[in-house]
């Protein structure tokens, strides 16, 4: 694929990809634009390679998610855990009901695929692509996830 | 069917939208490509080639004229002889004392 098709792709998905990358990062606009950036570097310079077979989008959210886990790995190396809890409270005090507090509360997978799922409106094949876990994994993380999302907003409601 | 969960991802989406999207022209920056580095390495040496040259070439200059400068001349013409400076004086380890034969003497 050409330079130029690259691009109107990248600029296609920018929105969606910034908006993933940040879930990815902890909801941190900063980190989330750094690990865009070396996404498209990556991309630009040959070093992830798309080999067409499924959707872009599929391939490009992977390529995200696989180099956030590894630029948090370097950047929170000294860093504590509870940074990154703060960040989700901070923003959820803002809102009336703390959407991301309470999704926070599930496993990072199960955030993760119920993201994908019902934000990004990816199918369960999807995700499995993206995450490169086996899809009887992910349909279990969606499942579960799905009912401890549901006890959560239920206990809010309350 | 999952309408709860939904509309929760929807109210999200909701928050979402006052987020500040950076610009993709902002993300995407340009890295320079190699053959532009090449060119860069390939100027900064040619530069230092250039200023070592130049340094090495007044060097030379400087002491070939340096070498011009030293004329030795003799300043005056008339004592066109030559006189030793080092004058043979008697050394004090060599001196004998005039009364010396008389201590001789005495011991014999």
């Amino acid at each position: 694929m050409d330079k130029s098709r690259f691009e109107h792709l990248l600029r296609k998905h920018h929105k969606n990809a910034f908006m993933w990358a940040r879930q990815c990062c902890g909801y941190r606009d900063e980190e989330a634009k750094e690990v865009l950036q070396i996404v498209y570097l990556k991309i630009v310079e040959g070093k992830a390679v798309y080999n067409q077979k499924g959707a872009f989008k599929t391939w490009l959210f992977s390529v995200i998610r696989f180099t956030a886990i590894d630029h948090l790995k370097k950047e929170r190396k000294y860093e504590e855990l509870d940074v990154v809890n703060e960040v989700v409270e901070r923003e959820s005090d803002a809102d009336p009901v703390n959407y991301k507090k309470l999704l926070a509360q599930l496993s990072e997978r199960q955030q993760q695929v119920l993201l994908l799922a019902f934000y990004h409106e990816m199918t369960l094949t999807e995700i499995a692509e993206v995450t490169k876990l086996h899809i009887g994994t992910i349909r279990t993380h969606y499942e579960r996830g799905k009912e401890g999302l549901r006890t959560l907003i239920l206990k809010e409601k309350v | 069917m999952d309408n709860d969960i939904k509309n929760f991802f929807k109210e999200i989406r909701k928050l979402d939208d006052n987020i500040d999207i950076p610009a993709f022209e902002e993300i995407n920056i340009k890295r320079n490509s190699p053959r532009k580095e090449y060119y860069a390495l390939v100027g900064i040496a040619a530069s230092f080639l250039i200023v070592f040259s130049l340094f090495f070439t007044d060097e030379k200059v400087q002491t070939e004229t340096n070498d011009t400068d030293y004329v030795i001349t003799l300043s005056d013409e008339n004592t066109t002889n030559t006189e030793s400076l080092i004058l043979e004086e008697s050394s004090i380890y060599s001196w004998e004392a005039p009364s010396e034969s008389l201590i001789n003497n005495f011991n014999d």
